[in-house]
Order: C-alpha cells, then sequence, then structure tokens
C-alpha cells in the first residue's frame, strides 16, 4: 500500500483522502486504492506545446496580504498604545502627501523634457527641410528624420530590453496585475523607474506612436511602493522610518494611492485616478483608503500645474492640470442637442468595431512576437525599424499631400512650407509633424475648415496601423494618446461628413472628435467608470459627461462581443494568474476537491531542522505556505491543523537559528523580534544562502510562536465560487481544505483558481507551464 | 495723425472732470446722453482696431513718424513692385495662367529680399508680450500678402515639386525592411516552447462539470 506511511498507525483510516504526506518527499503511489476516483494520467499530453494565451505561468507568485496573526503580532500590537497607533495613522497620510508631490515633479521632468527634446528634433528636421526644398534632395531630409528617430529608440529600447524587461510597455496591465494581488517579479523597483522614465522619453523625443501618460500610473506606483517602506534595498539605505508598513498590505495600499497620483498627473483627473485604483483594486477597498488616495491625487495634480506654471512663466496660472490638457470645451460653441445622441451612439458602436479590430491585429503581432522575437537584440531592432517605418510614413504623406492652408496665428509650432505657396503651410504636417497630444488638442478646438477630409481621412488610417504595430514592442510607452488621436481624427471626419450631408454648418466637428476620441479609447482599453470621469475632468465639462458614458458603455459592449480590452489581452498573453471580480458563473459543480492541490507538503509544530531544509531546497516544486500540523503524541489523536507557516518566515527563522537546543542552552541572545522579519522583507535570502551545518540538522524548531495559528480553511466540499469569493476578498495567498476532522487535505493556491474561465465555448481550463 | 487727434478729445472730455459739478455734468450729457451711447462706442472700436491692427508697432516709439524697419520694408516693397512692373511691360496680367517666367527670373533676388526682411521682422516681434504685438502692423502685412499671392498664385513662381524618385526609392527602402525582419525572424528564430507542468491533483472520473481541455 503506501509504503512511506508505515510509520503511521492510524494509516488504515485514510482510504482516498490519505494524500497527506508529512515530512516526506517520495512520490505517492497512485495506482492501488484510488482506482474509482482517479483517472490515469493520459500518455499522449504534449509536454512542449508553442505559447498560446491558454496558459498560466508558473513563475508568478501571489503578494501575502493575509497578516500572520502570530504570537509575536500580538504581542507588538499589546505593546503599542493608542498614541502610538494615531502616529503611525498621521505617518500614513504624510507618505501619500509626499507620493503626490514626488509623482508630481516626476510628471514635470517627462514632460519638461520631452517638449525640450521634440523641440530640437523638430526644429532640425524642420531646418533640414526647408534648406532642401528649394535645392532639391528631399530625400536626405528623410534619411535624417529616420534616423534620428532611429536613434532615440534604439537606446530607449536598450535599455528596456536589457536593463529592465518589464518596464517595456505602459505599465498599466502590471499594475493592475499587482493590484489584484500578483507578485510580478521586479515591478516597483527603482531601477525600473529609472528605466521607464528615460524609456519614455526617449520614445515619445523618437517619434513612435506612442503617448506619455500611461507610463505615468507605473512610475506613480513605484514612487509609492519606494517611499512608503522608508528605505531602498537597490541604493542600500535604510532610513528607519515607516518600518510598521513594510509589509505587503500596507504596500498594496499605497500603491493603489500611487497608481491614482500617476492618472491624476497624466490627465488632470483626481477624481478620475481615484476611481482608477477603485475599480482595479476594489477588492480590498475601505473608506479611510478613499480618501487618503483621493488626497494623493489631489496634491499630485496641484504640484505638476504649480511647477509647470512656474515653468512657463506665468506662476500661479495654473492652467495644466496635467501632462495632456484637452483645452476648454465651452458650452455656448460646443452645445449637444437631443437629437446628437443617437449619432454619439453610432459612433460608440463604430469605436466598439475597430477597437477590436485594434486589439484583435494587436494580438496577432504579440503572439508572432512572443513565439519568434524573444531575444533582446532582435527586439531592439525591430524598435528601429519601427521608428524609422514612422518617419518614412510621415514624410511620404506630408510630402504626396498638396493641401496647403494659411497659418492660423501660432497654432502650429513648426509649421512646413515645403512644396506650398508663402504665406501658407502644409496641413498634413500639422498632424504629422507635432508631438500627438497637441494634435489631439487641435483636433478637438480647430475652427470648422481648418482640416481637409482626404488629409484626415489617410491620416486616421495610416496611424491607426503605426498604432497597432507599434503597441508591444519593447518601449516604454503608452496608448492612450494614439487611441484618442485616431479617435479624434475620425470623429472630426464624421462630424465633417455630417455637416456636409445635411448642408448646414451646425455640426461643430471638435465636438465629434471629442466623441469619437472617447469611443476609440473606450473601444481599445474598455475601461468604463474611471475613463468616463477621466475625460469629464480632462474637458472640465460636466455637461459631456452624459454623451461620453453612452458612447463609452456602447464600445464597451460592442467590443466585447468580439475581442477583449487591450490590456486584459496582454495579461493573458503573459500567461498571469489573474482573478477576476467573480468565479466564472458555471461553475457551482466543482468543489474545492477538485480545485485544490494534493498532496500538501506539511510540517509539524517541533520539525527537524534537516527536515525543513531539505522541504525548503526541494527544486521540484517551489512551494511557499506550509501547513503545521499537530506532532502525534499517542496513537489517538489525529494530525490536526494548528496553523500555516511561510517560506519567508522559515528563511528569516533558519538565518537566526532559532532553535529549541539552543534556546535551553541560552545561546540565543535574544528573542526574535516581528522587526526582524521587516528587516528582511521583500527580498527574502534564497534558500541556498543559508548555510546549515551537519550537527544543525538534528537540531529541532519550534514553530509555535511564528506560525500563523488561525490559518483560513474551507471544507472540501465546498463550491468552487465560495472558496473564489473567499480568496479574492480576503487577498489570501493559500487556502487550507480540511476534512470534518480538521486535518489538512490540499490547498488552493491562485493557480489552482485562475485556470477556470469561461470561454467561449464554455468552462475551460488552462494549463500550467514554465515560463 | 487723425486717430491721435480723436483720442485726445474724448481724453479732453472724460478728464475735465474736476471738482466742479458742472464740467461733470458735461462730460456726462456728451458720453451718456442716450442708450446707444453712440460716442462711446465709437470710441471703443476705433481703440480695438489700433490695438488689433497694431498700428503702434509701425510707429515710431514716439508715436512721431514711420519707424526704420517699417520705411525699409515699404522700400522694398516698392522696388517689388516695380520689377514686377517692369518685367510685364507689354503684358497684361490675366487671371489666366501664363509664361511669366521672366518675371520669376528677374525679380526673384527682390522678391527674397522682401520675404527674408519681413520673417525677420515677425521673429523680432514674437518678443511681445501681449497678445496683438506677435503680429506686425497691417499695413505690412496687408502689402505682403499682396506680393504673396502675385508671386505664388498668379504668376505662379513657387518651387516646383522635385525630387520624387529619389524619395520614393529611400522609402519605399526603408519600408521593406520590416517585411526582411519579420521574414527571417520567422524563417530562424527558434520558436518559444513552453514546457508544460502537470501539477498532482485529486481528478474525479466523472465529469460533472462541462470542461473542455484545449491544446493548441
Amino acid at each position: 500500500m503506501f509504503m512511506h506511511l508505515i510509520n503511521f498507525p492510524f494509516s488504515s483510516q485514510f482510504t482516498h483522502s490519505s494524500f497527506l504526506r508529512i515530512g516526506q518527499l517520495s512520490n505517492v503511489d497512485l495506482d492501488d486504492d484510488a482506482d474509482e476516483l482517479e483517472t490515469e494520467v493520459p500518455h499522449q499530453f504534449p509536454n512542449e506545446i508553442p505559447h498560446n494565451e491558454k496558459l498560466l505561468s508558473l513563475k508568478y507568485e501571489s503578494l501575502d496580504y493575509d497578516n500572520s496573526e502570530n504570537q509575536l503580532f500580538l504581542e507588538e500590537e499589546r505593546r503599542i498604545n493608542h498614541a502610538a497607533f494615531q502616529t503611525v495613522e498621521i505617518k500614513r497620510w504624510v507618505i501619500c502627501g509626499m507620493i503626490g508631490i514626488l509623482t508630481g515633479l516626476v510628471a514635470c521632468f517627462i514632460d519638461i523634457v520631452v517638449e525640450k527634446l521634440a523641440g530640437l528634433k523638430y526644429k532640425v528636421v524642420k531646418d533640414n527641410i526647408d534648406k532642401f526644398t528649394e535645392k532639391g534632395g528631399l530625400s536626405f531630409s528623410l534619411l535624417l528624420w529616420a534616423t534620428l528617430n532611429s536613434s532615440m529608440v534604439m537606446v530607449g529600447s536598450i535599455i528596456v530590453a536589457f536593463i529592465e524587461p518589464v518596464a517595456a510597455g505602459s505599465g498599466i496591465p502590471q499594475i493592475k496585475c499587482y493590484l489584484n494581488g500578483v507578485k510580478i517579479p521586479h515591478v516597483v523597483r527603482l531601477k525600473t523607474l529609472m528605466v521607464k522614465v528615460c524609456g519614455v522619453i526617449l520614445s515619445v523625443v523618437g517619434g513612435l506612436a506612442v503617448g506619455k501618460e500611461g507610463p505615468m500610473i507605473h512610475s506613480g506606483a513605484v514612487i509609492a511602493a519606494g517611499i512608503s517602506q522608508g528605505r531602498s534595498t537597490s541604493l542600500k539605505r535604510d532610513f528607519k522610518i515607516f518600518e510598521y508598513f513594510r509589509r505587503d498590505t500596507e504596500k498594496r495600499d499605497f500603491v493603489s494611492a500611487g497608481a491614482a497620483a500617476g492618472v491624476s498627473a497624466a490627465f488632470g483627473a483626481p477624481v478620475g485616478g481615484v476611481l482608477f485604483s477603485l475599480e482595479e483594486g476594489a477588492s480590498f477597498w475601505n473608506q479611510f483608503l478613499t480618501w487618503r488616495i483621493f488626497f494623493a491625487s489631489m496634491i499630485s495634480t496641484f504640484t505638476l500645474n504649480s511647477v509647470l506654471s512656474v515653468y512657463h512663466g506665468n506662476a500661479w496660472d495654473l492652467s495644466n492640470p496635467g501632462l495632456i490638457n484637452f483645452g476648454r470645451f465651452d458650452n455656448e460653441k460646443m452645445e449637444y442637442t437631443i437629437q446628437e445622441i443617437p449619432i454619439f451612439i453610432v459612433m460608440g458602436v463604430v469605436g466598439g468595431i475597430l477597437g477590436a479590430m485594434f486589439n484583435a491585429l494587436n494580438y496577432w503581432l504579440t503572439m508572432f512576437r512572443i513565439r519568434y522575437i524573444h531575444r533582446p537584440c532582435l527586439q531592439v531592432v525591430e524598435a528601429m525599424l519601427v521608428a524609422a517605418v514612422t518617419a518614412a510614413v510621415g514624410f511620404v504623406m506630408i510630402y504626396c499631400s498638396r493641401d496647403c492652408q494659411p497659418l492660423q496665428g501660432n497654432a502650429v509650432a513648426y509649421p512646413l512650407q515645403l512644396f506650398c505657396a508663402d504665406g501658407e503651410y502644409n496641413s498634413m504636417a500639422t498632424a504629422f509633424f507635432n508631438t500627438p497630444e497637441k494634435s489631439v488638442v487641435s483636433l478637438f478646438h480647430d475652427p470648422p475648415g481648418t482640416y481637409n477630409p482626404m488629409t484626415l481621412g489617410m491620416f486616421t488610417l495610416m496611424y491607426f496601423f503605426l498604432a497597432c504595430w507599434t503597441y508591444g514592442l519593447t518601449v516604454s510607452a503608452g496608448v492612450f494618446i494614439p487611441s484618442l488621436l485616431i479617435g479624434a481624427a475620425w470623429g472630426r471626419l464624421f462630424g465633417i461628413s455630417l455637416s456636409y450631408l445635411t448642408g448646414s454648418i451646425w455640426a461643430d466637428p471638435g465636438k465629434y472628435a471629442l466623441m469619437g476620441a472617447a469611443a476609440q479609447l473606450g473601444g481599445i482599453v474598455r475601461m468604463t467608470l474611471s475613463l468616463t470621469v477621466i475625460m469629464m475632468e480632462a474637458t472640465s465639462n460636466v455637461t459631456y459627461g452624459f454623451p461620453i458614458m453612452l458612447v463609452l458603455m456602447t464600445a464597451k459592449i460592442v467590443g466585447d462581443f468580439f475581442v477583449e480590452g487591450l490590456y486584459d489581452m496582454h495579461i493573458q498573453l503573459q500567461s498571469v494568474p489573474f482573478l477576476h471580480w467573480e468565479a466564472p458563473v458555471t461553475s457551482h459543480s466543482l468543489t474545492a476537491r477538485e480545485v485544490m492541490s494534493t498532496p500538501v507538503t506539511c510540517l509539524r509544530r517541533k520539525e527537524k531542522v534537516g527536515t525543513i531544509v531539505d522541504i525548503l531546497s526541494d527544486a521540484s516544486s517551489n512551494h511557499n505556505g506550509f501547513p503545521v500540523v499537530e506532532n502525534e503524541t499517542d496513537t489517538m489523536q489525529v494530525a490536526g491543523l494548528r496553523g500555516l507557516i511561510l517560506r519567508s518566515q522559515l528563511i528569516v527563522l533558519l538565518k537566526h537559528k532559532v532553535f529549541v537546543e539552543r534556546a535551553n542552552l541560552s545561546l540565543v541572545q535574544r528573542r526574535l523580534k516581528l522587526k526582524d522579519f521587516r528587516d528582511a522583507y521583500p527580498r527574502f535570502p534564497p534558500i541556498q544562502s543559508i548555510h546549515v551545518s551537519q550537527d544543525e540538522r538534528e537540531c529541532m524548531m519550534d514553530l509555535t510562536e511564528f506560525m500563523n495559528p488561525s490559518p483560513y480553511t474551507v471544507p472540501q466540499e465546498a463550491s468552487l465560487p465560495r472558496v473564489f469569493k473567499l480568496f479574492r476578498a480576503l487577498g489570501l495567498r493559500h487556502l487550507v481544505v480540511v476534512d470534518n476532522r480538521n486535518e489538512v487535505v490540499g490547498m488552493v493556491t491562485r493557480k489552482d483558481l485562475a485556470r477556470y474561465r469561461l470561454g467561449k465555448e464554455g468552462l475551460e481550463e488552462l494549463s500550467l507551464a514554465q515560463t | 495723425g487723425l486717430f491721435r487727434a480723436v483720442t485726445e478729445q474724448l481724453d479732453n472730455i472724460t478728464r475735465a472732470v474736476g471738482n466742479s459739478s458742472k464740467s461733470y455734468n458735461c462730460a456726462k450729457s456728451l458720453l451718456m446722453s442716450d442708450r446707444l451711447q453712440i460716442v462711446v462706442v465709437l470710441s471703443e472700436f476705433f481703440n480695438k482696431t489700433w490695438e488689433e491692427a497694431n498700428c503702434a508697432n509701425c510707429l515710431k516709439n514716439s508715436s512721431e513718424g514711420l519707424s526704420n524697419a517699417t520705411i525699409e520694408f515699404l522700400d522694398l516693397f516698392n522696388k517689388t513692385l516695380m520689377c514686377f512692373e517692369h518685367n510685364l511691360q507689354g503684358q497684361a496680367i490675366s487671371l489666366v495662367a501664363s509664361n511669366y517666367t521672366e518675371v520669376c527670373r528677374n525679380c526673384n533676388v527682390t522678391y527674397k529680399k522682401l520675404n527674408t526682411l519681413y520673417t525677420e521682422m515677425q521673429r523680432e516681434s514674437e518678443h511681445g508680450e501681449s497678445e496683438h504685438s506677435k503680429h506686425l502692423c497691417i499695413d505690412v502685412e496687408d502689402a505682403m500678402n499682396i506680393t504673396r499671392r502675385l508671386w505664388s498664385r498668379t504668376f505662379n513662381c513657387s518651387v516646383p515639386c522635385s525630387d520624387t524618385v529619389p524619395v520614393i526609392a529611400v522609402s519605399s527602402f526603408i519600408l521593406f525592411l520590416p517585411v526582411v525582419f519579420y521574414l527571417s525572424s520567422f524563417l530562424h528564430s527558434k520558436q518559444k516552447k513552453r514546457i508544460l507542468f502537470l501539477p498532482k491533483r485529486f481528478q474525479s472520473n466523472a465529469s460533472l462539470v462541462n470542461i473542455q481541455e484545449k491544446y493548441s
């Protein structure tokens, strides 16, 4: 039968549920008893498959939100008096304020540097084009533009690909996962922040079809995670403040404040930022958090506003609340009537369809990239090529366009005359030869008749494909502004054709440009509540809230019918075990027994050091939580669950050599305190760096003081939605499944729950893979 | 001159508010006698037009005569127009595009000098503080517009579209590079495979749940 259980006299009581291995690592023999309940693993199971989106990666762990209420924690709480708790609360507010200020400053830095460098680049190219227009040799200008673009993007891509790959993309999917509870490696490190800021500057100045707003959210989150710990592990400096907050629970709260501050700095939308954090991290929300996050967002936008006002020379003008400023939408000039609402809904449908097309194209492209372009040098070359092609496309469009318009004041910073008459300028250049933010603003606010429909149409088409190609490259870049620009362009086209059809000029194309931008953005990212409020705040007009909400809802409904949102799609392609808000609807018949992982490696309350070291060093399985069961004192007692201990805690214990024999011999100078665990957080040393001698392996370790004495458990017959709700709402990392005698039967972790998904044909199960 | 006289008179009227109530009544009866308040409206109009036309830009600081730059500009402008007339002698300027190559060739230098002077004047005025002082005075701007329209539209002397072949060649080359890159990475790179991990689970024979496992 079960040879290794021969030591346990009560083994006959275990039948099919005896998948309990205590302190032994041999493989469970499954063939005998469990015939009627087990199927053989199919032999034709393919072991190596090309990457697809129906996989979950093993490298992602959960964050430890659940507080380990061991004896050390209870002692600390007894020691802290009420005044100290007040101090902790005040410290939280101070940290949120600092997060807001620093995020605002980083946003200012990015904005100013981008403005300066982009201005320099455009000036150089413009002078070159002006010089060569008469003399001939415009191909040199094209080469110059392409080379400038390529070189800047090359630097930007090299730092991302070789130094910190997690800084690629906009960072919003990674922060979504972090707030969901997944520990993405390196996502909130200082190095990531540096690479991200430099990367986004180089990408935008390099002329790629990208925006700089998305990366602000990631930057805000990193700043929050860094400040709240009161030390820098990368720079090896400990400021010895905020030690209470060195836990995943506290860090997560501050990261949501940081993400909100990032949104607020990017769009000038503080309430939108709060709602963004709420939408992503709703499972752990509490009211105090809302107030603090709002504080951080407000401080962030105020800091950005004042610093930029001082920089532009009109201090206290306070007219730049965000990195992107949509301009003033006056009610008199741009009002809408009730008859236009159906038109807006139609635009929402168009936005949804176009967004689904964008996402589908990007999906195939990203799949190709993951499968074939996975070496860093290839990724850098790809980014350079995209930059060069962007420049070439822009140049060819400008060259072939015969649309000349007289200049309207100082609307365009770098007007290109090219082959137009004197005093007139190429209008395709105003679209392509500009940073995307300025193009969006001019599409919203330029008077009717500024744009030629043909120019706009060609621009929309080219930019759509460029933006789709660019997202997913190994550069730091966002997708908000390109989507807004595509939508504003076809929205304005819509408005122009509408006024042409009705024969009157009553349709102000700027208003339709705004609705088109909202529709396209909603169709691509599928965010609803936060995006509505962000757009409402960015246009500083509450009356536009209603049509924007309708447009976004329509775009989401239509888009969801075809394909997922862009960020969710990328999360799936990265095989992250993301838990949605609820369990899949048809899964009530699955019980905890089918979901759980079994057998579970348990530890006894007093365990031999050698056993513990062997279990931790086992390379075949990377367990992080171990149920602690009672030592068998006599034959009648069952090995019931007594607590849960984490790998990180065991490592700290091994490092400090907290052995029973040493305590007896009073070799231990002082008792271990909670501070020792917090000091080791978050980068706990791996087990390979802990040296245990042969004698020490025979010592015993008492886990009673350090384990979590009340872990959350769930009976075997609990349904999947019930397990899911408990796991998700509490942000657990391990959930122990027990039988009716409180014996450990299995363990539910994030990967066990995340593999059930509602697919197109019903409930489907994802496989786990090594990535 | 005229404008200054008008402003002076109005100032006299409005400033004549001394301690005596008689002068105040005089101002009141002139300025606010009826609903239309025509005097005030007209004076506002004159002031606004003067500001928007930025007439102050053409005049010297003390408002006594034209500034040096304006004089230079008008001089060049006259020279350009004379050059046009000179080269067109005998030909009537028709709206149909005809052969004006002589004009283009001979007057090129003068026109370019005028253009450069105008751009310089524009650049200098950009350092002004208010919105209006960013433009030059309206007389100069109108003169420039007329010249430009003559040059580009009527005489058709602007730069023709050149360089088509090299531009097409270079851009096609650049557009072709990604195709080569993707094809070569598709053919040469090893496709990234994922090693499946089979966890140990408690599997039930009777599938009460409609689960579909898909392996691609």
